[in-house]
């Protein structure tokens, strides 16, 4: 119903704000897409849910987000601003889908917990969306490396993305640890990119 | 670098390296974690210290590719140690393979904005790149994943070829406080080949000696190109 919805919205807005509306769009699809690209590599790979979570889900929704802000780069050479705030749109409409997801089919049974790993793996993918438009911010000053500079991008996002699901996939302290590491990277980043304009 | 040790030969060689260097088993593991934490914890460090320091350089954005290398590679390091803490066994194929291999791509791209591409390959680079090709496969028929070898033996080659074109370019007037960033990058390339030849004890020492070399590459590469 939301997706209906945000695609009815879609034609009555204008430029600044109908590109928001189109990568947010777009994040929502690779989310969906993305859940079924798991599915299947899970059944190929005959590996447990939390296996997949750990080797295969990083891999499949990284490069899934990548792909249209590597399109809107490579075809539209847009702005700095214009590609990060498209960063921004891919990573919060896949965190907000997938936390829909996650809340109904959870249930309201242990609904605190839910929403505490609503909102870590919403910050999470919000950061690596933003890491992926910072990086490339800066591939576009160099047009000739685009090629290998998106694939150490991806690899770093990739590899952030699991570090997250590895320590939310094991019981105890580890998960806590897990779910306040979205939050204390995105304090630090914030943090240092401050620093750095201040410098 | 987690590579399964399934050549017999190899084993015994390493076995009796450790006894002679009086190692336990036990040693290893302690000392592997410990150089790893050292590891992680230096690069990152250094990481955003070079991307603060980046503004004051004449090519900022070679040196951030190569603080996002270094970066790219402890977070790999960082998921590599966690899940051998989490799980109890060693990741075979994960995403610190992908870190680790991804952070070669952040190094060649800063050799090739310091100024590679625009003068000629001398043959010495296809030397490096062809003796880490052949290294690769040999070890890559001995024991491991061979596709994974594989991906890991492309962009070490690419980057041997880089720093052996960075060598010759060295010669020019211009470029020569870059000779020891690419003579660090040759050592660490070394380093690694012998990280995957070795076991035991002598992989931590190799391991301890490629992780000077990562070092002493961000200093050399903050002086050469330092104002």
């Amino acid at each position: 119903m939301y997706y209906y919805a945000l695609i009815v919205a879609f034609p009555s807005v204008k430029s600044e704000s109908r590109r928001f509306l189109g990568f947010l769009i777009s994040g929502i699809c690779v989310c969906l897409l993305s859940a079924y690209t798991n599915s299947f590599f899970m059944a190929v790979s005959g590996l447990s849910y939390d296996d997949t979570a750990v080797f295969i889900t990083p891999v499949c929704e990284e490069i899934l987000k990548l792909l249209p802000l590597l399109f809107y780069f490579l075809v539209f050479e847009p702005s700095p601003d214009s590609l990060f705030s498209s960063a921004v749109a891919v990573g919060v409409g896949f965190a907000t889908f997938e936390n829909c997801c996650y809340l109904l089919s959870s249930g309201a049974g242990n609904i605190s917990f839910v929403l505490i790993r609503g909102l870590s793996a919403g910050v999470m993918h919000t950061i690596c969306a933003l890491a992926a438009g910072y990086g490339l911010i800066y591939i576009s000053k160099v047009k000739q490396m685009a090629a290998i500079g998106a694939l150490g991008i991806l690899a770093l996002t990739v590899t952030y993305h699991a570090v997250f699901n590895l320590l939310v996939s094991v019981e105890g302290i580890t998960r806590y640890v897990g779910f306040a590491l979205p939050l204390a990277t995105a304090l630090c980043w914030f943090a240092f990119i401050k620093k750095i304009k201040v410098s | 670098m987690n590579l399964a040790l399934d050549c017999n030969i190899l084993y015994v060689i390493f076995t009796k390296t450790n006894i002679i260097l009086k190692g336990s088993v036990i040693d290893f593991f302690v000392l592997e974690t410990v150089v790893t934490v050292i590891q992680i914890i230096s690069f990152f460090t250094l990481g955003f210290w070079l991307v603060i320091k980046s503004k004051d350089t004449k090519n900022p954005i070679a040196v951030c590719f190569l603080a996002m290398r270094i970066m790219c590679f402890a977070l790999g390091s960082l998921y590599y140690e966690l899940f051998y803490l989490l799980k109890k066994a060693p990741p075979y194929v994960s995403a610190a393979d992908v870190a680790w291999i991804g952070s070669f791509y952040f190094i060649i791209a800063s050799c090739y904005l310091l100024g590679i591409k625009s003068h000629k390959t001398p043959f010495y680079a296809y030397f490096f790149a062809g003796a880490i090709v052949v290294v690769m496969l040999i070890i890559s028929l001995l024991y491991g994943h061979f596709i994974l070898n594989l991906l890991w033996a492309i962009p070490m080659a690419v980057l041997a070829k880089c720093a052996g074109e960075g060598v010759y370019i060295s010669k020019n007037e211009e470029y020569k406080r870059l000779l020891p960033f690419f003579i660090s990058i040759i050592m660490s390339l070394f380093y690694e080949l012998m990280m995957f030849l070795s076991w035991g004890m002598v992989y931590v020492i190799f391991d301890a000696l490629w992780t000077v070399g990562i070092i002493s590459t961000v200093l050399t590469l903050y002086k050469g190109v330092g104002d």
